[in-house]
C-alpha cells in the first residue's frame, strides 16, 4: 500500500465518458480528513458525475483510481463506498418530514431488533449523534416543524452514524440552498463539528462568499477538468470566479455578436408589473421589447427558477400582472397567456416540459391543437404531420421521425422538440427557463442561432437561466435575481464574472453598491 | 410549397433553410416505418387477440358441438355488450388520469331511477331516460366538485360519492327490486333485436366508434390524452385541464347511466345493487385494452377487445360446465395480468395513473453529465 491509512479521499486520474462525450477528464483531486473541503463548477461541469462515482453510482472509465485511506474503491457498487465510510448528504436531504428525528434516524440504521420497537433507546442513539454535531433540537417533534437548519441536521447525523462502519468522508451537496440566511451559520457550526472529528466534509456549492467561510481549500471543476486545487488563503473572489468561468473579460466581449435590436424602449411588447410567486420571488418588473433576448439569471434557489412559469401563470401562488400589447392577461392562466401569444418552454430536464408519451409530433402541436381544427371536430393529422415534420427538420431533430416516441430522445432533441413546440404556436413572447440544461454544446448553438432568428423577426425572447455563459452570449440585457429579488437590471457590456459577482454576493452594502454601478 | 420544400433539406437551425418561417405548406410527409404490417400483428400491439382465439380454439376443442355455433357468439355478445358500455365509459376517464369507481353505483342508480319514474309517473320512456341521464350528468358534475374542485383523490373520491349514490339508490327502492312499466315499452331498449343481435350490442359498437373518434381524431381528445399521461405539462401548455376532467366524468356518469337503464330494460326491473358486478369485469377490459393496438394508451378498440376476451373466456367456461363463480375468478385474473402486463411495458398511461411511475427521460449521457 502506496498510502499511509489517513489519507482520505485520494482521486488519481478519474475521466468518465457517456457516450461520445467526456464529463469528466483526468481529473486529480484529494480530500484530506478533517478538512473541507468546497468543489465548485458551473453546471454540467462534472461535479455531480464525480460525486456520483464516489458515491459507487457510476463507474470511471478504466485508468483512474480512487482510494479511500488507501483501500481502493474499485467498483461501483454504493454499498462498497459505504463500506469504505464514504457518506452523502444530497441537496433534498432524504427525510421524511411528517416524521420526527428519532423515526427519521430510525428509517436508516434500522429500528433494532424485530418486534417492539425501543423508541427510548432509538432516542438515546438520535441525541447521542446531534450532540455530537453539538445541535440541541427537539427529537420528538415532527421535522416539518424544525428549523431547515434542523432537518440538514438530522440528515448529517443520520449520515454519520456509524452502524455501517467508521466514517471517513462526509459529502454535502448544495447543503445551504434551502437554509435561510441566519440559519447558514448554525450549519457551518455543524460542518465544524464534524471536521474536528477528524471527518472530511466535501461541500459541494456554488455561493462564493460560503466557500471564504468555511473551506479550507477549493476545487473547481470545468468542462471536465480539475482547474486545479487552492487553499483558501491564497484565494481572491476575482481568481475564483475566472477559475469557474475560464475565460477573461476579453473573451467575454468576443463572443457577443447580436446587434442591438432596432427598438426603442417605448414600444413594449409585454409588461410585466410586480411579477411574484409565493415563497420563490416577488416584484419583478420590466419592459420586454420586441425583438429582444432578456436574460434573467439567478444562483441555483435564488428564485429565478420560477419567473418562467410565473410569466405564463404557471406557478403556484403567482401575484402581479402581465400585459402583452397593453392588454393585461386576465385571468393569468397558462391557456390565456398563450392566447395573448405568451408561450413557456421549460427545460427537457423538468417536470412539465413536454409529454413522454407523446410522440414528437403530438408534442409539437400539443400548444397549437386548435388551428388544426375542422368545423366539426376532427382534426387535420396531414397539416399536423406536416408541420411537425417541418419543425423536425428545421430544427434538426433526430431522428427525424415525427411519430417517435418524445421520451425515447436525447435531451438535446428533446430541447428542440419543446422549442418547436413553442414556436409552433406562432408566439409573439417566448420565454424559456433553462433552456440548455442537459443540451450539449452543438445543439445548445443550434437552439440559440435559432432562437436569434425570431428574435430578429420581432418575437420577443425572455431566457431565465442560471447559465451565465449561455445567457452573456445570447442577451443584452439581463436581470439578475438574488434571493427572489431583483438586484440588478445590466444593459450592454455584460460580461459573466460581473454577473456572477452580483449573483452571488450576499453582503448587502455591496449590492447596493454593485446595483448602483450596474444602472449607472 | 416553397418554403417548407426548402426547409426540409435544411442542414439545421443554423443552415439557410432554418431562416424559412414556420413551415405550413402541403409537403408529403416521410413514408411510414417500413414494417407497419409485422408491428400491428406483433403480440406487442394486439397479444389480446391471440389469447381470445386461443381461448376459442380451446373451448372448441373441449366442447366441439355445444361452443362451436354462431349462438354462443351472440350469447357472448348479448351478455357481454352491457359490460363494454361500462368499461366504454371507464375508458374516458382513465385516458384523462382519474379512476371513476363510481360507474357501478351510477349503473344501479339509473336503472332504479328510470324503473322510479315509470312505476310513479305516467312519463313516456323516453322522457323518462332523458330523465335518468340527465340525473347522471349531474353525478358526473358531482364527481368533478369532488376531484376538481376539491382536489379529493378521484380513487378515493369517487368511492366515496359511489356510495352516496348507493345511499341514494336505496332510498328511491326501499331495497327492493322494482318491477312494473320497465317491462313494458321501456323493455325494448335493450330487448329489440336484429337477427339475435340485441340493441346493447349496437349501442357499443356506436360508442366505440364515437369514443375512439372523440379521443383520437380531435382536440379535445388529444388534450384528453395530454392530461392524462402529464396533467402539469398539459397544463403548462395551454390545456384546460379541468374542465376536460369534468368533461371525462360527466362523460362517464352519462354512459354508465344508459348502460344502466340497459340493463333494467333487459331484465325488466331494477334491482339497487344492480350495477356493482360490473364494476370488475369493465377494469379489467379498460385495462387489458390499454396495453393493445396503442401502446399504453386507455382505447376503446382495446377495451372492446378485452370484454370480447373476458365474455368468451366466460361464456365458454360455464358451456365447459364450470361452477358460477369461474366468470369472477376469470375477471379477477385478467384484471391483475392486464395491469401487470402494462407496468412491465415501455409506455403508458396506465402507469402513470398506477403510482404516478411516469417513464423518466433516459438516463443518457448528455443528461447524467448535465446536471452540475
Amino acid at each position: 500500500m502506496p498510502e499511509s491509512p489517513t489519507t482520505g479521499v485520494v482521486v488519481e486520474g478519474i475521466s468518465k465518458t457517456f457516450g461520445a462525450q467526456r464529463v469528466l477528464d483526468r481529473v486529480d483531486v484529494t480530500f484530506a480528513p478533517g478538512e473541507v473541503h468546497a468543489l465548485l463548477g458551473e453546471n454540467g461541469s462534472g461535479k455531480s458525475t464525480l460525486i456520483k462515482i464516489l458515491s459507487g453510482f457510476h463507474a470511471p472509465d478504466p485508468g483512474g483510481s480512487v482510494t479511500v485511506d488507501g483501500v481502493p474503491l474499485d467498483r461501483a457498487s454504493p454499498p462498497h463506498s459505504l463500506a469504505l465510510g464514504l457518506r452523502f448528504v444530497h441537496q433534498h436531504l432524504a427525510v421524511i418530514p411528517e416524521f420526527n428525528a428519532v423515526e427519521n434516524m430510525a428509517l436508516e440504521f434500522g429500528y433494532g431488533r424485530p418486534g417492539r420497537i425501543d423508541w427510548k433507546a432509538q432516542g438515546r442513539e438520535t441525541r447521542a449523534l446531534l450532540e455530537r454535531l453539538d445541535v440541541r433540537m427537539d427529537i420528538w417533534r415532527p421535522l416539518s416543524e424544525c428549523k431547515a437548519v434542523e432537518r440538514s441536521a438530522v440528515s448529517i447525523a443520520r449520515a454519520i452514524a456509524t452502524h455501517r462502519g467508521r466514517v471517513t468522508t462526509v459529502v454535502l451537496d448544495e447543503p445551504t440552498s434551502a437554509l435561510p440566511e441566519p440559519e447558514v451559520q448554525q450549519l457551518f457550526r455543524v460542518i465544524r463539528e464534524l471536521t474536528a472529528s477528524g471527518i472530511g466534509v466535501v461541500c459541494v456549492t456554488h455561493r462564493l462568499d460560503e466557500v471564504f467561510e468555511i473551506a479550507d481549500r477549493v476545487t473547481v471543476l470545468r468542462d471536465g477538468r480539475s482547474r486545479g486545487t487552492v487553499p483558501r488563503a491564497d484565494l481572491t473572489r476575482d481568481r475564483l470566479v475566472s477559475m469557474i468561468i475560464g475565460r477573461t473579460l476579453d473573451d467575454d466581449v468576443a463572443t457577443r455578436a447580436r446587434a442591438v435590436p432596432a427598438a426603442s424602449s417605448d414600444d413594449a411588447l409585454m409588461t410585466v408589473d410586480d411579477l411574484g410567486a409565493e415563497g420563490h420571488f416577488s416584484g419583478l418588473s420590466f419592459h420586454l421589447r420586441k425583438g429582444e433576448i432578456l436574460g434573467i439569471v439567478g444562483l441555483a434557489g435564488s428564485g429565478h427558477e420560477h419567473v418562467a412559469r410565473a410569466l405564463v401563470g404557471g406557478a403556484a401562488g403567482t401575484t402581479g400582472t402581465v400585459r402583452v400589447a397593453g392588454e393585461a392577461i386576465r385571468p393569468h392562466t397558462p391557456g390565456r397567456a398563450l392566447r395573448h401569444g405568451v408561450v413557456l418552454g421549460l427545460s427537457n430536464t423538468q417536470d412539465g416540459s413536454a409529454l413522454h408519451d407523446f410522440t414528437v409530433a403530438e408534442n409539437v402541436t400539443l400548444s397549437s391543437l386548435g388551428r388544426y381544427r375542422r368545423r366539426l371536430g376532427p382534426l387535420r393529422s396531414r397539416s399536423e404531420r406536416t408541420d411537425a415534420l417541418g419543425w423536425v427538420d428545421a430544427l434538426d431533430v433526430r431522428p427525424q421521425d415525427p411519430a417517435r416516441s418524445y421520451g425515447s430522445l436525447s435531451g438535446g432533441n428533446q430541447q428542440k422538440v419543446i422549442l418547436g413546440k413553442c414556436l409552433n404556436t406562432e408566439p409573439s413572447v417566448l420565454v424559456l427557463d433553462d433552456p440548455t440544461a442537459g443540451v450539449d454544446v452543438g445543439a445548445r448553438q443550434a437552439l440559440y442561432a435559432r432562437i436569434a432568428q425570431d428574435a430578429d423577426r420581432g418575437l420577443g425572447v425572455v431566457v431565465c437561466s442560471n447559465d451565465l455563459e449561455d445567457v452573456v452570449s445570447t442577451c443584452r440585457r439581463v436581470i439578475v435575481i438574488r434571493q427572489g429579488r431583483a438586484v440588478a437590471e445590466i444593459e450592454g457590456d455584460l460580461d459573466e464574472r460581473r454577473l456572477l459577482a452580483i449573483a452571488a454576493h450576499s453582503d448587502q452594502e455591496s449590492i447596493d453598491h454593485i446595483h448602483q454601478e450596474a444602472v449607472s | 410549397m416553397t418554403d417548407a420544400t426548402q426547409t426540409l433539406h435544411a442542414p439545421g437551425p443554423t443552415g439557410e433553410g432554418a431562416a424559412a418561417p414556420p413551415p405550413r405548406s402541403e409537403a408529403e410527409p416521410a413514408s411510414g416505418p417500413p414494417s407497419h404490417l409485422a408491428r400491428t400483428l406483433s403480440p406487442k400491439n394486439i397479444g389480446a387477440v391471440y389469447v381470445w382465439i386461443g381461448i376459442v380454439l380451446l373451448f372448441v376443442l373441449l366442447e366441439p358441438d355445444a361452443f362451436a355455433s354462431s349462438q354462443t357468439a351472440k350469447s357472448v355478445l348479448n351478455q357481454y355488450a352491457i359490460t363494454g358500455m361500462v368499461a366504454l365509459a371507464l375508458v374516458v376517464p382513465l385516458a384523462t388520469g382519474v379512476y371513476d369507481l363510481s360507474i357501478g353505483f351510477v349503473m344501479a342508480l339509473a336503472g332504479v331511477l328510470a324503473a322510479y319514474l315509470l312505476r310513479e309517473t305516467s312519463l313516456s320512456p323516453v322522457i323518462v331516460g332523458v330523465l335518468t341521464i340527465g340525473a347522471c350528468v349531474l353525478v358526473g358534475l358531482l364527481n368533478a366538485l369532488v376531484v376538481v374542485g376539491l382536489r379529493v383523490n378521484s380513487f378515493i373520491g369517487t368511492l366515496g360519492t359511489g356510495a352516496i349514490l348507493a345511499a341514494i339508490t336505496s332510498a328511491f327502492s326501499k331495497d327492493q327490486t322494482i318491477v312494473g312499466r320497465v317491462g313494458d315499452d321501456f323493455a325494448k331498449l335493450s330487448t329489440t333485436n336484429v337477427s339475435g343481435v340485441t340493441m346493447p350490442v349496437i349501442y357499443m359498437v356506436l360508442l366505440m366508434i364515437a369514443i375512439g373518434y372523440w379521443l383520437e381524431r380531435t382536440q379535445s381528445g388529444r388534450q384528453l390524452y395530454a392530461t392524462g399521461f402529464d396533467r402539469e405539462t398539459a397544463r403548462l401548455a395551454g390545456t384546460p385541464v379541468d374542465r376536460l376532467a369534468t368533461l371525462a366524468f360527466v362523460t362517464s356518469a352519462a354512459v354508465a347511466g344508459f348502460a344502466g337503464m340497459c340493463l333494467a330494460a333487459r331484465v325488466s326491473s331494477a334491482t339497487p345493487d344492480a350495477g356493482t358486478a360490473y364494476l370488475i369485469p369493465a377494469f379489467s377490459a379498460a385495462f387489458l385494452g390499454a396495453t393493445q393496438l396503442r401502446g399504453g394508451r386507455f382505447n376503446p378498440w382495446g377495451t372492446v377487445i378485452g370484454v370480447l376476451l373476458l365474455g368468451t373466456g366466460n361464456v365458454g367456461l360455464l358451456i365447459a360446465g364450470g361452477p358460477t363463480w369461474t366468470p369472477r375468478l376469470f375477471e379477477g385474473v385478467v384484471l391483475i395480468a392486464a395491469v401487470a402486463l402494462s407496468v412491465s411495458s415501455t409506455e403508458g398511461g396506465v402507469r402513470r395513473l398506477l403510482g404516478g411511475l411516469r417513464r423518466k427521460p433516459d438516463e443518457g449521457p448528455v443528461a447524467a453529465g448535465k446536471n452540475g
